[in-house]
């Protein structure tokens, strides 16, 4: 039987969340994938926005968005686990992943702004630099939040992915779940379990994040 | 004032001397060599990684692991491709078992009867194939790893190819586990005894830990010191790794040594099923090359031993 009860799943579970273990692991994983993705939110704001301004710069950074979009996340792993090392190895997997789509998201955003408001803008005076953070910049925030909503809870699976493959065993939900194949390899009830906490986890951290939306959204509009 | 300053710096430059080995930076697979590493749970420096390949692919120019443990065909191998590292000890000698499902009714070995083994073209093949030679080839079906064949032990069937399977070579500390979860199965070959009757009483030289050339010797000669104690520890008294870990959160250790410490107990206290042991790569350098000449590598140079 490949797939575990549901019941005998739901109880371990609750076994597991009444332990400090998980809670440690969830911090960690969130934190280290919290740190990925910051950065990959900070680059996409800058490369976004300059390649939302400059089309010329868009052109230039088209093949690397391309390239990194294409590149199998296993190999980027291994790559990053010579050069950084087991520990932060999923941090640089997360950066790489999630910095594509922000910053399509973003440069799409910038670029999508209707032209007769650019226009006004310049007709009033107003310098490149403030029609970029003014008015393009907050202008394009529901697109920005799209590819931040689309790009969290991916990168919070590869976060997961990568412990598991780099096979680091800090506290984690990847070595967890790795943890727990490796010391019952005929249970899979705890494998399902921790898969159904990580599951939980960004169903509400996507919750908190929709509720953050739609106030950003009404305080724009 | 002047003078306190005075007196502190004669206690600095004394703290600065400490041999202070907590700064050694070590790497171990998850398993049972990790287990020689009880005294080090909370040592921010000493990690373990569940991916032998991922600890060979650290074993790097510009690598700052001080000691990384391996099975030995690995160092050696990464050695041999430039890897600035030297062979100080061999930490493992063997933890491999064949086990009986109890499906098989005469409870022999033969070649009617369906063999599980992992890693194919790995130890385990290999140790398989010297002891047996190609005799049971048409019996053996291959896993990927060691916790598949521990699936094939309690279930007594492959869940891949849905085949009976009669007989399973496997590694402590899994074989423990397996065995509580299957009443039937039982340990029917220690392949360590094995090979020590078939190669002259050498031993089975399964992990070993490698210096890095950059190491200060000094430090990690006393870290080495240390290491001996703690395993011969473990080997003659299991007890001391529950004791030492009693305080440690069970899911966090079974994490960090890829075992619950109760079950490498368990499997220390069945005649070190472990394979624990610490003995110096110089000292037993022919059962070393004995060893690896069953992976086809040449015999090893002096200058390779730390």
């Amino acid at each position: 039987m490949i797939f575990p009860n549901p019941f005998v799943t739901l109880k371990e579970t609750f076994n597991i969340l009444s332990k400090s273990y998980v809670y440690e692991c969830i911090g960690w994983t969130f934190y280290r994938m919290m740190i990925g993705f910051t950065i990959s939110l900070l680059l996409a704001m800058i490369f976004g926005i300059l390649a939302g301004h400059f089309s010329h710069f868009k052109t230039f950074l088209n093949p690397m968005i391309i390239a990194l979009k294409s590149i199998p996340t296993a190999a980027l792993i291994f790559l990053f686990l010579v050069i950084l090392g087991a520990r932060y190895a999923p941090i640089f997997v997360v950066i790489l992943i999630s910095f594509p789509i922000l910053y399509e998201s973003i440069s799409a955003g910038i670029n999508n702004v209707p032209k007769e408001i650019i226009d006004s803008a310049k007709v009033d005076g107003t310098s490149s630099l403030k029609i970029a953070m003014n008015v393009r910049l907050p202008l394009s925030i529901p697109y920005i939040l799209v590819g931040i909503a689309s790009s969290f809870a991916l990168s919070f699976k590869i976060e997961i992915m990568a412990e598991i493959i780099t096979g680091d065993t800090r506290n984690g939900l990847g070595s967890a779940i790795s943890a727990a194949q490796k010391n019952d390899p005929s249970n899979m009830v705890p494998i399902f379990a921790y898969s159904l906490i990580a599951i939980v986890f960004i169903l509400i951290v996507t919750l908190i994040e929709d509720i953050t939306t739609k106030k950003l959204k009404k305080l724009y509009y | 004032m002047k003078k306190q300053i005075l007196l502190l710096i004669p206690l600095m430059m004394l703290t600065g001397c400490k041999k202070d080995t907590s700064k050694l930076k070590i790497v171990c697979p998850t398993g049972a060599p990790s287990i020689a590493f009880y005294k080090e749970n909370s040592n921010p420096n000493f990690e373990t990684n569940g991916v032998p390949s991922n600890i060979v692919s650290m074993m790097n120019e510009n690598s700052d692991k001080d000691l990384v443990v391996i099975d030995t065909v690995s160092g050696l191998k990464a050695i041999k491709n430039g890897a600035p590292y030297k062979l100080a000890v061999s930490l493992t000698f063997g933890n491999f078992y064949i086990a009986s499902t109890g499906k098989d009714d005469d409870e022999v070995m033969d070649k009617d009867d369906k063999i599980v083994l992992f890693g194919q073209n790995q130890t385990p093949d290999l140790l398989f194939h010297y002891l047996y030679g190609n005799e049971y080839n048409d019996a053996i079906e291959y896993v990927t790893n060691v916790q598949d064949a521990a699936k094939c032990l309690i279930t007594g069937k492959n869940e891949v190819t849905t085949n009976t399977i009669d007989y399973v070579f496997i590694a402590q500390p899994v074989l423990t586990n397996a065995l509580n979860k299957n009443k039937n199965a039982k340990k029917v070959v220690d392949i360590q005894e094995a090979y020590k009757s078939k190669s002259e009483g050498k031993s089975l030289i399964q992990a070993s830990l490698f210096v890095r050339n950059k190491a200060k010797k000094d430090i990690v000669n006393k870290y080495l010191k240390g290491l001996k104690v703690s395993v011969e520890e473990a080997v003659n008294n299991p007890d001391v790794i529950s004791e030492t870990l009693k305080d440690k959160s069970i899911e966090e250790m079974t994490a960090l040594y890829g075992v619950a410490p109760s079950l490498a107990v368990t499997a220390l206290k069945d005649n070190n099923g472990l394979g624990l042991g610490y003995k110096k790569g110089k000292d037993i350098k022919s059962e070393i090359d004995s060893f690896i000449s069953l992976f086809s590598l040449e015999n090893t140079n002096e200058e390779i031993y730390y």
